[in-house]
């Protein structure tokens, strides 16, 4: 009895913390973020006029042109008007969550969702800080125990070199909690109180903007290059194989199933051309009756490993992109 | 390790439950002293030593604030135990002389060397621009200050040396005012250490909202503001005039937030452990005056300066030129107290310059009393305090600590100080100017600010019962979240 006031006050308090800062989180508007809150303000308020949607990494952000795919289509007898959602970096559950942001606000129904073949992105404390602190948007309760439950079935040799296990557990954690109690967003959340349209929406697009970023031709670099060959180089030696990733990179695939099909879409999963040996594919035990346009083979494709198409080691440049999605167009109307 | 730090939350938890489970006085203290040597530590050594990396420089510093205590603890005695006042106050004088010692060799040896490379250079004699390269101790002003009270409370016979070790240890190293004060007077600490601390007696509501509005002043308010005033110092000349009335302002919002927020966070640490430390800050920007705002700003120092500096050196005794000559030697040791930059020393001059033409002013006025005691006089002298305050923070705020003295510290704090005075009427072509905006913010700190001055908040939160203090914390806590900055600037006092 003379530890229950204490205990009682604790509960009390963290009960007041935590719910104050639910309905703070509820208040709050999603942050500025590069290319993510524009795409998603535009879809919010456009979405319901495309009927196809791209996501995945800067490999859908950079690769696939929707305005070039939508005339392939056209051409053929089966329109569509597409957007593509692809965000450079984004893996899952990154992706997971803007797909259910993206489609939160739909009317109508989707025709098509084409989602990268990508696992989950493990990040170490040095290459967050190094690169995006992105997590601070989406690392929700969801996503969190999708990253927990990733990190503790990581085999020891998928463990960072500079880091460990338990050591990006408390990162992770760390973020997660700075996410759900509002870390810093006060201003963002008296700037929302005032201004009537946040800044991404104040960008202009043209009323067909449809998401894709591509970059101009222009000669690789040595060093990116060098990357590049010594990546032919391995895999000539050693052909990619198809690879399953972990249980938990299995279930956030069948996830986006279950979304897209909510919205009264087909999913196709494709895998980009890359030079890397293994290449992440859908456990056909779970996702067998899913499509899946492989590109991943400089056997089958050697115009999509040819450098002067490159922008970087693991980029097509413009002529790239227009050449993969006309090839992508081709092999999807083969679908239908 | 700072106070608004998760790890130092962590810190206190592991700490505070420890201490309470604890049955023994002595076992608490242990644990106590314990807690302050790795809360020192952590200032100098991280974690990196645990994964084979080497000693930073500092890793002997706590070495050094063990043997100041040992030093202090046999010169107590040496004192106590001798009945010959000139063997007294030889072991005292060792005492002054080793302590002082090593305050002038950390942080005054670069300045002395510098100016007097200056000096030489100055008089056309060839001088070598080296200078040493010392890292200051944290805590170094605050520690020493604290052991030498220690000895001259025992040599004036105020009180009695501590015969045991650990309560000196303790008294001298407490972690919660060991890097940034309050300067805790041996009469008013020690005692507490005699008797086991009672949870009972702890105010813990108390001790938890002051934690909560010192948080609020350092982490949401100082670090806010800080980087207004950072942009603005790094280059004044870049800036209009009225940029320099808003940076110095938001200056003197700065230093009050940081330092009076570290002192409340201190003062509820040790609350939450059953200690009572000394009252530092008293509303100073309030003050009427000069003499007054030194009897509410940084009070542990002032009085420090008073009862051990000012007194020694005759006080208020004799003509009135002697009496003046102590106090502007009080201030200007003041100044230089905060480090070693001519600067420094300008912002003690000006101070004691203030409290020599304030007495005289007093004498000179005596018979207006009752206009004196008028609220528009009371304003305006309030006004003209602050006014005069915030010239002097130019001087404070215009040396880059981080870098060696230069003449680049006085040509900001000139040339902001004629931005504040109104007389930079034009500003360069293409001059920045800090957002007009900041000036309501200020506004607005200061109004609540004085409501607090007029104890609007003091007690309404202490009714009710324990469950809504407890939900109405946590509330207030989600709150104060949003408004922190995500990255934490270090306290400005830990570099005195």
């Amino acid at each position: 009895m003379r530890y229950l006031n204490p205990i009682l006050c604790v509960l009390l308090f963290l009960a007041g913390l935590t719910g104050t800062a639910l309905l703070i989180n509820h208040r709050l508007p999603l942050p500025e973020i590069l290319s993510i809150t524009e795409k998603l303000h535009w879809l919010k308020k456009h979405g319901d006029q495309y009927d196809t949607l791209f996501i995945g990494s800067s490999r859908t952000n950079r690769h696939i042109r929707a305005d070039l795919f939508d005339q392939y289509m056209v051409a053929a007898g089966h329109p569509t008007h597409s957007f593509n959602l692809g965000v450079n970096a984004m893996r899952p559950p990154e992706d997971n969550f803007i797909l259910e942001a993206a489609l939160a606000h739909r009317q109508k129904p989707l025709k098509y969702v084409i989602v990268e073949s990508n696992q989950i992105r493990l990040d170490s404390e040095a290459d967050l800080d190094a690169t995006t602190e992105r997590k601070a948007y989406w690392l929700d309760p969801k996503r969190y125990l999708v990253i927990m439950r990733r990190l503790l079935e990581m085999t020891p040799s998928e463990v960072p070199s500079k880091s460990s296990r338990w050591g990006m557990i408390l990162y992770d954690t760390r973020r997660f909690v700075n996410r759900e109690l509002n870390l810093g967003r006060g201003l963002e959340l008296v700037n929302a109180h005032y201004e009537k349209s946040p800044k991404s929406l104040k960008k202009k697009f043209s009323a067909d903007w449809q998401g894709w970023e591509y970059q101009r031709q222009q000669p690789i670099k040595a060093s990116e290059l060098k990357i590049f060959n010594a990546r032919m180089t391995d895999l000539a030696q050693t052909p990619s194989v198809a690879y399953l990733g972990s249980p938990e990179d299995q279930r956030q695939l069948l996830e986006k199933r279950r979304l897209i099909e909510s919205h009264g879409a087909r999913m196709i999963v494709y895998l980009p051309p890359l030079a890397h040996r293994q290449r992440f594919t859908p456990d056909p035990k779970t996702m067998g009756d899913v499509p899946v346009l492989n590109f991943w083979d400089p056997k089958l494709y050697p115009e999509f490993y040819d450098p002067k198409l490159l922008a970087d080691s693991g980029h097509f440049n413009d002529v790239g992109a227009e050449l993969f999605t006309k090839e992508f167009a081709r092999q999807f109307l083969e679908l239908k | 390790m700072l106070f608004v730090e998760l790890r130092f939350f962590l810190f206190f938890l592991l700490i505070f439950g420890v201490y309470w489970t604890l049955r023994s006085n002595t076992a608490r203290k242990v644990w106590i002293l314990i807690c302050s040597y790795v809360f020192y530590s952590a200032f100098f050594i991280g974690v990196g030593v645990f994964s084979g990396q080497p000693l930073p420089p500092g890793w002997w510093f706590p070495f050094m604030l063990l043997a100041s205590t040992a030093m202090d603890y046999v010169v107590g005695l040496k004192v106590q135990d001798s009945d010959e006042t000139r063997v007294r106050k030889a072991w005292m004088l060792v005492s002054l002389t080793i302590n002082i010692g090593v305050l002038v060799y950390f942080k005054y040896m670069g300045f002395f060397l510098e100016s007097a490379v200056d000096f030489t250079h100055w008089i056309g004699l060839p001088a070598s621009p080296s200078t040493l390269k010392i890292i200051l101790p944290v805590g170094i002003s605050f520690y020493t200050f604290q052991s030498m009270s220690y000895t001259i409370e025992v040599y004036r016979r105020h009180r009695a040396a501590e015969r045991n070790l650990l309560n000196l240890a303790t008294f001298i190293s407490f972690f919660p005012q060991l890097v940034a004060g309050p300067i805790v007077r041996a009469n008013d600490f020690l005692p507490q250490l005699q008797s086991k601390r009672s949870w009972a007696d702890v105010d813990v509501r108390g001790a938890l909202v002051l934690f909560l509005v010192g948080f609020v002043k350092k982490a949401c308010i100082s670090d806010s503001v800080a980087p207004f005033v950072d942009q603005y110092f790094a280059n004044p000349h870049g800036y209009t005039g009225l940029s320099a009335i808003i940076a110095v302002l938001l200056y003197a919002v700065q230093i009050y937030c940081d330092f009076s927020g570290y002192t409340d966070m201190a003062i509820a640490v040790a609350r939450l452990l059953g200690y009572e430390l000394t009252k530092n800050f008293d509303f100073p920007y309030f003050a009427a005056s000069s003499t007054e705002f030194w009897r509410r700003w940084h009070i542990s120092l002032s009085t420090w300066l008073r009862d051990y500096l000012y007194i020694s050196l005759g006080g208020n005794r004799g003509a009135k030129a002697f009496v003046y000559r102590n106090l502007m030697l009080t201030m200007i040791l003041g100044g230089l107290w905060h480090g070693a930059r001519w600067t420094f020393v300008i912002w003690g001059t000006l101070h004691g310059l203030a409290l020599v033409l304030h007495r005289e002013w007093d004498r000179l006025t005596s018979q207006w009393k009752s206009l004196r005691q008028t609220l528009a006089w009371r304003i305006f002298a309030t006004l003209l305090t602050f006014y005069f305050v915030c010239v002097c923070w130019i001087f404070f705020r215009a040396a880059d600590l981080s870098k060696p003295m230069t003449g680049a510290d006085f040509e900001r704090a000139f040339h902001t100080l004629r931005g504040f005075l109104g007389l930079k009427l034009h500003s360069p072509h293409k001059a920045k100017s800090l957002d007009i905006r900041l000036l309501y913010v200020f506004a607005g700190l200061a109004f609540i600010h004085w409501l607090n001055f007029r104890r609007v908040f003091s007690t309404w939160w202490r009714k009710g019962p324990d469950a809504i203090f407890a939900l109405g914390l946590g509330a207030a806590v989600a709150v104060v979240i949003l408004f922190i900055p995500v990255t934490y600037a270090p306290f400005i006092y830990f570099q005195f």
